[in-house]
């Protein structure tokens, strides 16, 4: 019996001995490529190298964004997390009674300590309020700035421990040790002004003899990066001689404008976890993940929006990193890779210019008494003295280049940086939209040309054929499809040929253009224009408006193809919007016999879809809407020619210059914010603003130029009169491209 | 007589094969302690000398006394307020009495005078083959065990329950009663595990319970947990060094670079099975394994041939036992089983634990030499012989 148990006791250990076979198998032959790649890695170290972001310039070579080196302050994660003081009394209240410290039970070794700990937590304290200062702001920020960085490490140690738990697929055998992040520095104040890091440097010093002090050892000061804007603030000094004659004055005005090109340069912000998620960083290091040294870390700055954020993976550049082994001190460089530069297609001077004649102090966007007849009738309407809202876009028509283009109101950095709900949270100015290309209005009368020329080429009119404006299209109808004459002086037109049409901005006969079009041709010829499509412009707020979509024309009942939605869409209003970027490049397409050449913010590098294409106009369909806008700005019948309500002053003033142009005011439904705080904007919610917006778009040509050169858009949202607010607004403009030289 | 030919001597060839291969990689691991170690490889095997003269009767008789006094010094180490000249701590655990010439493991002589004393008591005796009679020695056991468990020394203390279950199993205990009491250590094992892993996919998606427990680790990282840490970063380094070995291991020069730059802890001690594997490879793990295969074996195999019972049932519980420790010495590296500090016997640094191994050949060495008693009922054969004795 005996020798049969002890057989048994045989058949238990080679059992045991085989599971050890099995496993030694499983690591060593099954997992061991991996895990020899993986005990190697311990013999390298990586630093990595940080690159420097891309300049952005103007198109003259300005620079407008830069890295600058600066000094960040950097406090070790313990004093961040106050454990500091801890460990600190904990060492005082040890050398104090290191003789009977085994004696000490826990809760009189705990007592002992929070009592040390004061002076501790007091240094601290201190020294998080001479940080507030240097950084010029209060403790509450400090706070959560703290939070964050305490949240970010202890993120990254948990992840460390899910990663060890994943390994040994046994919770038990991990825990949340200590990751490298909790025994380093992190960053609570960047870009320092150099006398704060001076007077700091100087506190370091001194904590090395002053035991009072000490807790400014846990500072250090690190060379970091911050982007800097040099040219977001400029002065700019305006000649009012061509002002209308209430604003008008000998005496120049000079005004600091900024927050110049703000809305299409873009700042940095921190990244969000999505940044992370979408381009992780990546070392190589470990064999599981893919090296992209220009993956995002956290605390890493990407571009929040304008050129900053649409140019981020050409701005960025890619991180360097240098792996020593440490065995045989071998070193492998990866050189940073700088991140490209890029220029912009913007004028900066003209911009600062742009947006002084747009800034209210000057007083053209803001409403005036000769703006409209009935000012005050309706109380959601802009009052006398408010400032406007608008956008203004000028484009160089040869090459389709964005020279300036400005929206109101606007951003400037030090609002952004002190008191950033002031642009963030501002429902009904909302000063953070980029209205030059992430807004879209009604166009209104500004299309008369655009349909005209379409409505040529498709044979829907001839060359001198007439429509007789009798003030409303329908025969019996007379409240609907009205002239805009009719509605105010109860008058007619009469019998108008194409330019004159445009000259007066007859309704009646672009109702009838878009009847005869259709509304699927209108559609076509709009989309032609580039209008309900993002054209690529270079920045990520650009919008693509409205348009009804081709595809859908067919489809039963579908929205805007209907004969009032044509109706309608002849004189620019029903179901379609435009950004006043699509409007000036739809102008420079009519100014360039019919060539679509997308608008663009960027000079170089340059897009290479980036093609002209032609329309195929009529060119003497073209001839006629020029004509038209010809008149429009320059006959005495022409709606863009003078300010009624200012005794016939001429709007356009501008000397040495060939303008044409068209004004428009549009009806946009009324102005609603989420009052009722349920995400959305329905019938609901308050009206807050109501009106007209006024558009005027202008082409200009210098004396010397054989062809047009440059369309101005100006859109000022629920301002009125097109012709009289936004027409002195363009006036303005033109003077400033003379000052600038572009004639 | 004491060197006659009989398979004690492969069980010793096979523990100087371990020591040498230990010695290697132990210098593999840090030169210093090789030597250190090499030293008390002629002290060993004079105390193995000596051990192997004893008389098998006295050793026999002296074995309770000895557990007795083994019993005493535990309870040295557990009685809170040792001056820590006698009993100074390691990485929170109070196992070692300071005997100034070298520190002394208490626990690791009980192991050894509870197999003595245990065959001691069952020489002779048939009622184990009762469940009450079984269940005894298994609750005496307790007592050094709970003892070993408050120094904390979880490994130490496992190596008993499967030395008795051996010499049970041995000396004829029914295998109805052993198999319920193997299923029942089974059912604790499985219901701990159970409850650990309440779901099943548990580590794919983080539940409730485990984020607490996340949530209750941050706050733990504020405060001290080396301790915990430690055995996370140490399984994960040792398979790693040890999958890194791949079938023919580095050789010396460049296991030692990657041994010293992934700072295994306790490489030269309960972590040198990673080290033999990182400069062997499987080729090397393998011979391993098989030469305490070869050591267990033999040690059966003088329990086999041996007349007297009390020799029987002791060879068979060091057999158990040392086998056992290495198990769960290899097998922890492995990822098998959760880390607890034990050495691997014959391999790992330290004097005292090769000092015990050695004593443990010395002893079995002692028994295999022992002239076969002419008149001699054979032992623990109750299926045919019972009724010729009774």
């Amino acid at each position: 019996m005996f020798h049969r148990r002890l057989l048994l006791l045989i058949g238990v250990l080679f059992l045991l001995a085989g599971v050890m076979v099995l496993q030694l198998f499983n690591l060593t032959l099954v997992q061991g490529a991996r895990l020899r790649v993986k005990a190697e890695d311990a013999l390298s170290e990586t630093t990595l190298v940080p690159t420097v972001r891309g300049k952005v310039m103007d198109r003259k070579g300005r620079l407008l964004a830069v890295d600058v080196p600066s000094d960040d302050i950097a406090v070790n994660y313990r004093a961040i997390t106050g454990e500091w003081a801890y460990r600190r009394a904990r060492e005082v209240v040890f050398n104090a009674n290191r003789q009977r410290w085994s004696e000490l039970g826990y809760d009189e070794r705990e007592r002992l300590i929070e009592e040390a700990e004061k002076p501790f937590d007091l240094q601290l304290e201190t020294l998080w309020k001479t940080l507030c200062a240097a950084g010029g702001f209060d403790r509450a920020e400090m706070e959560s700035r703290k939070a964050l960085i305490i949240e970010r490490v202890q993120k990254i140690a948990v992840s460390v421990s899910i990663n060890q738990q994943t390994m040994f697929d046994d919770p038990a055998q991990s825990a949340i040790g200590d990751v490298r992040e909790q025994r380093l520095p992190h960053a609570v104040l960047t870009g320092v002004d150099e006398k704060s890091v001076a007077r700091i440097r100087q506190l370091m010093v001194q904590a090395k003899s002053e035991p009072s002090l000490e807790v400014w050892q846990q500072v250090s000061i690190q060379p970091s990066k911050t982007r800097s804007y040099p040219l977001e603030t400029l002065t700019v000094t305006l000649d009012r001689k061509a002002m209308p004659s209430p604003l008008r004055s000998e005496e120049p005005l000079t005004l600091t404008v900024e927050g110049v090109g703000t809305h299409a340069l873009g700042i940095l912000r921190s990244v969000w976890r999505a940044d992370i998620t979408g381009r992780p960083f990546g070392s190589g290091e470990r064999e599981d993940k893919a090296a992209d040294l220009g993956g995002y870390l956290p605390g890493d700055r990407t571009g929040a929006w304008g050129i900053e954020k649409s140019m981020e993976p050409l701005l960025r550049g890619l991180r360097g990193s240098l792996t020593r082994r440490l065995d045989t001190q071998a070193e492998e460089v990866i050189s940073p890779v700088p991140g490209q530069d890029v220029t912009l297609t913007l004028d900066i001077a003209l911009q600062a210019r742009v947006q002084a004649i747009m800034d209210a102090r000057t007083g053209l966007m803001k409403v005036q008494e000769w703006n409209s007849k009935d000012l005050s009738d309706n109380p959601l309407r802009p009052q006398l003295g408010e400032p406007l809202n608008g956008a203004a876009v000028v484009i160089d028509i040869a090459t389709g280049e964005v020279l300036a283009a400005v929206s109101m109101p606007g951003m400037p950095l030090k609002t952004l940086r002190e008191d950033p709900d002031k642009i963030l949270k501002d429902q009904i100015n909302r000063p953070y939209i980029n209205r030059a290309v992430g807004q879209a209005f009604q166009p209104g009368s500004t299309v008369k040309p655009l349909v005209l020329a379409a409505a040529v080429t498709d044979r829907k009119i001839g060359y001198n054929e007439t429509v007789d404006c009798e003030g409303h299209l329908l025969p019996n109808n007379l409240l609907k499809y009205r002239c805009w004459i009719f509605k105010q002086y109860h008058r007619t037109h009469g019998p108008l040929e194409g330019p004159e049409a445009i000259a007066r901005s007859c309704n009646i006969f672009f109702y009838t253009m878009g009847r005869r079009l259709g509304a699927q041709r209108l559609v076509a010829w709009y989309d032609r224009f580039g209008v309900g499509r993002i054209n690529g412009c270079g920045l990520s707020e650009e919008i693509k408006g409205d348009l009804p979509s081709s595809a859908d024309a067919t489809a039963p009942h579908a929205r805007g193809f209907s004969v009032d939605d044509a109706i309608n869409m002849g004189i620019g209003q029903g179901p379609i919007q435009w950004t006043p970027l699509q409007a000036a490049g739809a102008y420079a397409t009519l100014m360039r016999g019919g060539i679509y050449i997308a608008p663009t913010f960027i000079k170089s590098p340059q897009d290479p879809a980036r093609k002209p294409v032609s329309l195929d106009l009529d060119p003497k369909g073209i001839e006629m809407a020029k004509q038209g806008l010809d008149m429009a700005v320059n006959a005495k019948i022409g709606t863009a020619n003078h300010l009624a309500m200012l005794n016939n002053e001429l709007i356009i003033t501008a000397p040495g210059v060939k303008a044409m142009g068209k004004s428009g005011t549009a009806e946009p439904p009324d102005l609603r914010v989420d009052t009722n705080d349920d995400g959305r904007i329905t019938r609901d919610d308050e009206v807050v603003r109501k009106g007209d917006h006024a558009w005027f778009m202008v082409v200009v040509q210098g004396e010397k130029s054989a062809r047009p050169q440059y369309v101005i858009a100006v859109v000022v949202e629920y301002g009125g009169m097109g012709a009289a607010v936004a027409g002195p607004v363009a006036n303005q403009i033109i003077l400033a491209l003379r000052e600038e030289g572009y004639f | 007589m004491i060197f006659s030919l009989h398979p004690g001597w492969f069980a010793l060839a096979a523990a100087l094969v371990l020591t040498v291969i230990g010695i290697m990689a132990i210098g593999t691991a840090s030169a210093e302690y090789a030597e250190v170690q090499l030293r008390w490889v002629p002290v060993s095997l004079i105390v193995m000398f000596m051990v192997m003269l004893v008389p098998v009767k006295q050793i026999g008789r002296s074995s309770s006394i000895l557990l007795g006094l083994c019993l005493v010094l535990l309870l040295i180490l557990v009685i809170p307020g040792m001056p820590t000249w006698l009993v100074p701590p390691r990485n929170g655990a109070r196992c070692w009495i300071n005997l100034h010439v070298m520190n002394f493991q208490p626990s690791e002589l009980t192991k050894i005078a509870f197999v003595l004393a245990i065959a001691w008591y069952l020489r002779y005796r048939d009622n184990y083959r009762t469940l009450l009679g079984m269940l005894l020695p298994f609750i005496f056991m307790l007592l050094p065990v709970a003892m070993i468990l408050k120094q904390p020394d979880l490994g130490m203390s496992l190596l008993f329950a499967p030395a008795l279950f051996a010499m049970l199993v041995a000396a004829g205990a029914r295998m109805s009663h052993l198999s319920a009491l193997a299923g029942l250590a089974v059912m604790a094992v499985v219901l701990n595990i159970a409850i650990i892993y309440t779901l099943p996919n548990s580590m794919q998606v983080l539940k409730p319970h485990q984020i607490n427990r996340i949530k209750s680790m941050i706050s733990q990282a504020q405060g001290d947990n080396r301790y915990i840490k430690d055995i996370g970063y140490q399984q994960d380094k040792a398979m790693t060094l040890i999958g890194a070995g791949r079938l023919e291991g580095y050789g010396t020069g460049q296991s030692r670079t990657i041994i010293a730059f992934n700072r295994l802890p306790e490489s030269h001690n309960d972590m040198i099975f990673p080290v033999i594997i990182n400069r062997w490879g499987f080729i090397g793990g393998v011979a391993v394994i098989g030469i305490y295969l070869v050591f267990a074996l033999s040690f059966l195999a003088v329990a086999l041939r041996s007349k007297d019972p009390f020799s029987k049932l002791a060879t068979v519980g060091f057999a158990a036992l040392m086998f056992t420790q290495a198990v769960i010495n290899i097998g922890m590296t492995m990822g098998l089983l959760p880390i607890t500090g034990l050495t691997l016997p014959f391999v790992s640094y330290g004097g005292s634990s090769l000092l015990t191994s050695y004593v443990v050949v010395g002893l079995v060495m002692n028994f295999a030499s022992q002239r076969p008693a002419i008149v001699a009922r054979p032992a623990f054969e109750f299926d045919n012989a019972d009724a010729i004795f009774q």
